[in-house]
């Protein structure tokens, strides 16, 4: 095995572009005795080393996994095109960053579903590191895995995997490997480990499940075998005080996207926004307390050396001890030249004056989604923002000395019209203008800058918006195009959007089911990878596969679906009720709003009274 | 307010981070010593820090420098100890001493570096005569390619020094403030190809008068 590491060194290295990258050798890398640890599993990011050393849940699951006597850790990300092409130039598999092993001598392979423009990234993981790419193929070797947002709805993905992971890992993890640990040692077959793992609250072994379809195409029934359950809930942490988090974190050593020290402040949020899948499937709020965040906070700076914090959750604003964490954190670390972070701000004057708060000295860009244009529009997708919050924040951010204001807006949601596209147009323009006049009053003469990004909606399952349609791309274009021409009118307002082409392949994804495991692998084969890059994004090459397998895109996401159809995620649950998504998603038809149940009664959704969990909130909160 | 100035051993495949990554690293590394680094003022205060000439990207070094200035005082042992408790693997302290009034610094002081480079075997090939081929050539042209441009440049009055003892390459090459010439540059004008050379070594950085700094 260490003639693997020095190939990988001699011939691999010196010959690719940032070949820091996959290195590992991070402080607090965490590298166990290979022959003494009883189970050894992979860690595999369908993504690049730099977006994947981003991600909290790989490091939580690092920490977790790495902390029990008896199983490793170690991480595998995807190499970029150059060195992919010269470790299949030498034969050199896909390989660990930590010992530099091949993957395939693990015993779990296990990979997160972030996104599934990334899946495609997984069959060729799978492929570089020598393992058969369909699960019925695989008779020995590495068990493979998978969790995150994508195990809500996997059944793209069903043919390649073993098992699913739904929900949070923190305990189910290391129940998993500890199972599979005592059934090597047993020496039972894979399936009837599989089997056996069915059991395990949180786990889908998709093999258990026979679907059939009707002569429309519409999946027909999903019906367990072998006492699979006939659903899977989520696995759910009641109180993250409790939750285990590093208390040493990974410092790369080569440039990260999200290059600081992560502290997770709470998990879940419940404002219920109709079109947000991460809303529904985290839930519910679960905050940790100041005292908690406080001495994780010491602990990772004081192991670390990192010089920023993020305090991340879905919504920080929202975390009800906000003001009170972030003055603590100030007071300690400020001297030591520590800065704190936000990523992501609500819409309305409170979240600037934290934003203030924290902004050490340069003011560059602040960034809100009001998501819609119109009241009407925002309405129906259950964002409690209104004109006014949208006016009062970015006339706080004006004053307050910010020249840049972004603005997310998202087109082609359910009910949209001509009219709430002229919104979005409208609401930049007021904005604008109030920073014009802000700059006047104060004289200033910083150029503004308002610039509106605008995505395409992409329905997802697990939301009230799941049985909707996704707009044409057709409309799309047209609608971005019309946008297009508004925003040019206007002087210091920029408008940009994605590749709509992108989204389309996204829905269909997001609404398919275990048919598309064919379309993947066709896609693959004709060279699709690296998805979500728009440099090698080949959509062609999507559509002729999709042909040549005999289905399209449309049918997944174009189709409007019935209240009765079978969904092809209806055998997994995150605990919140079909029924009330259906309710929501007439709510929304008919405009009508539905309040958050941190601060409101509860609204119905049935996580906690399924999974036997609350809103655990820390604070009064605002 | 003192300066110390730090050399290090940079050995394995941490050699392969870039000279930038390596600053950046190196200032995580100082915060976790808790060394009380001194900070420009101004809108974006850094921390003073001067660092000896870019290391090639994959060669591994036994001594590299950076001078240091420190808010308050502090025992050269203290600071070695802490210094050393915080540092990734591959890198180890070699050597720190007080940089007394008047001396100049590090950044000023490299003018040139020494490596050794091993290489495939050769069969046939008289490295020798290409040796005393190259240096015997009044100018070497060689094309550097970057981000900025591409231009030819003149190697020969950057090598110093260029031996072969049949397994092993010493060199002697410009480094610096005046320039650099990179040992694979050095190879690609005695016709050896990237993919035959096994190992590159950095084995000092020396001042004009070929002193240490």
């Amino acid at each position: 095995m260490v003639v693997l590491r020095e190939r990988i060194t001699r011939e691999l290295l010196p010959f690719v572009t940032r070949p820091g990258q996959y290195i590992g050798g991070e402080y607090n890398q965490i590298v166990k005795d290979w022959d003494s640890t009883q189970l050894k599993m992979a860690f595999l990011f369908p993504d690049t080393y730099e977006i994947g050393m981003s991600f909290v849940g790989m490091r939580i699951l690092y920490h977790v996994v790495n902390a029990q006597p008896d199983f490793l850790l170690e991480r595998s990300f995807a190499p970029l095109v150059d060195m992919e092409a010269r470790m299949r130039e030498k034969g050199i598999p896909l390989f660990t960053w930590e010992s530099g092993r091949a993957v395939k001598d693990f015993d779990v392979v296990g990979f997160t579903l972030q996104y599934e423009m990334s899946y495609s990234n997984i069959l060729n993981m799978l492929d570089l590191a020598g393992i058969p790419l369909l699960a019925k193929d695989r008779v020995s070797g590495p068990l493979v895995v998978a969790g995150g947002p994508g195990a809500f709805n996997p059944e793209p993905v069903a043919d390649f995997f073993d098992l699913f992971m739904l929900g949070e890992g923190e305990e189910l993890l290391p129940e998993l490997l500890a199972a599979y640990e005592k059934s090597k040692q047993a020496g039972e077959s894979k399936h009837d480990f599989l089997v056996k793992a069915a059991q395990i609250p949180g786990v889908y072994v998709p093999s258990l499940y026979q679907v059939t379809y009707g002569e429309d195409g519409v999946i027909k029934e999903i019906l367990p075998l072998e006492n699979g359950p006939a659903v899977v809930y989520k696995r759910v942490l009641p109180d993250m005080d409790l939750a285990m988090y590093p208390d040493k974190e990974l410092v790369p050593l080569t440039q990260v996207v999200h290059d600081r020290l992560v502290l997770e402040v709470m998990r879940g949020c419940t404002r219920g926004c109709r079109f947000c899948q991460a809303g529904i499937i985290y839930r519910p709020v679960r905050e940790k307390s100041v005292d908690k965040l406080i001495q994780q906070a010491d602990a990772l700076l004081e192991s670390s050396g990192y010089e920023e914090m993020g305090l991340m959750s879905l919504s920080t604003a929202d975390y009800s001890c906000v003001n009170e964490l972030i003055s603590e954190l100030l007071d300690r670390y400020s001297e030591e030249g520590v800065g704190v972070s936000l990523p992501s701000l609500r819409v309305d004057a409170f979240s600037v004056d934290l934003a203030e708060k924290v902004q050490k000295v340069r003011k560059s860009g602040l960034t809100f989604a009001p998501e819609a244009g119109t009241q009407r529009m925002r309405n129906v997708i259950n964002k409690g923002v209104t004109e006014e919050h949208v006016l009062t924040a970015t006339k706080a951010a004006f004053s307050q000395g910010w020249s840049q204001i972004k603005l997310y807006f998202m087109i082609g949601l359910p009910t949209e019209t001509k009219e709430d596209l002229d919104g979005i147009i409208d609401l930049a323009v007021k904005v604008l203008q109030n920073g014009k006049e802000i700059a006047r009053e104060k004289g200033i003469r910083k150029p503004l800058k308002v610039s509106v990004s605008v995505s395409s909606f992409v329905p997802k399952s697990h939301t009230p918006f799941q049985w909707f349609g996704q707009n044409t791309l057709a409309e799309l274009k047209e609608k971005q195009h019309y946008l297009k021409e508004q925003a040019k009118q206007y002087k210091n307002l920029s408008l940009n959007y994605h590749q709509s082409e992108v989204s389309f392949l996204e829905a269909a994804f997001s609404r398919g089911d275990r048919r598309l495991g064919q379309v993947l692998l066709k896609a693959w084969e004709m060279g699709c990878k690296f998805d979500g890059w728009t440099e090698h994004f080949k959509y062609q090459t999507w559509i002729d596969a999709f042909a040549a397998c005999g289905y399209t895109p449309e049918f997944f996401a174009y189709r409007e679906m019935d209240k009765d159809e079978v969904l092809p995620w209806q055998h997994l649950s995150c605990g919140v009720s079909q029924k009330w998504l259906w309710h929501e998603w007439q709510k929304a038809l008919a405009e009508d709003l539905t309040a958050d149940c941190r601060h409101n009664p509860c609204s119905g959704c049935g996580v906690c009274q399924k999974l036997g969990v609350d809103n655990d909130l820390k604070g009064a909160g605002r | 307010m003192s300066i110390f100035r730090c050399c290090y051993r940079i050995q394995g495949n941490i050699s392969f981070l870039s000279h930038l990554d390596l600053l950046q690293a190196w200032q995580r590394i100082l915060r976790r010593a808790k060394i009380p680094v001194s900070m420009s003022q101004g809108f974006n205060p850094h921390t003073k820090i001067a660092f000896g000439p870019a290391r090639p990207v994959g060669v591994e070094s036994l001594r590299e420098y950076f001078d240091i200035e420190l808010q308050q005082e502090m025992e050269v042992a203290d600071f070695s100890q802490q210094l050393s408790l915080a540092l990734p693997e591959g890198i180890s302290l070699e050597e720190v001493r007080p940089v007394q009034v008047g001396e100049k610094s590090i950044t000023a002081l490299i003018a040139m570096a020494n490596y050794s480079v091993w290489v495939e075997a050769h069969n046939g090939m008289d490295i020798k005569k290409r040796i005393v081929d190259l240096l015997a050539k009044e100018e070497i042209p060689y094309l550097k390619t970057s981000p900025k441009g591409d231009k030819i440049v003149n190697l020969r009055p950057g090598i110093f020094v260029l031996e072969w003892d049949g397994e092993m390459f010493t060199m002697q090459l410009l480094a610096g403030n005046s320039g650099h010439v990179r040992p694979e540059e050095v190879l690609s004008c005695l016709g050896i190809e990237k993919e035959e050379t096994k190992r590159m070594l950095r084995t000092d950085l020396l001042c004009a008068d070929g002193a240490r700094p």
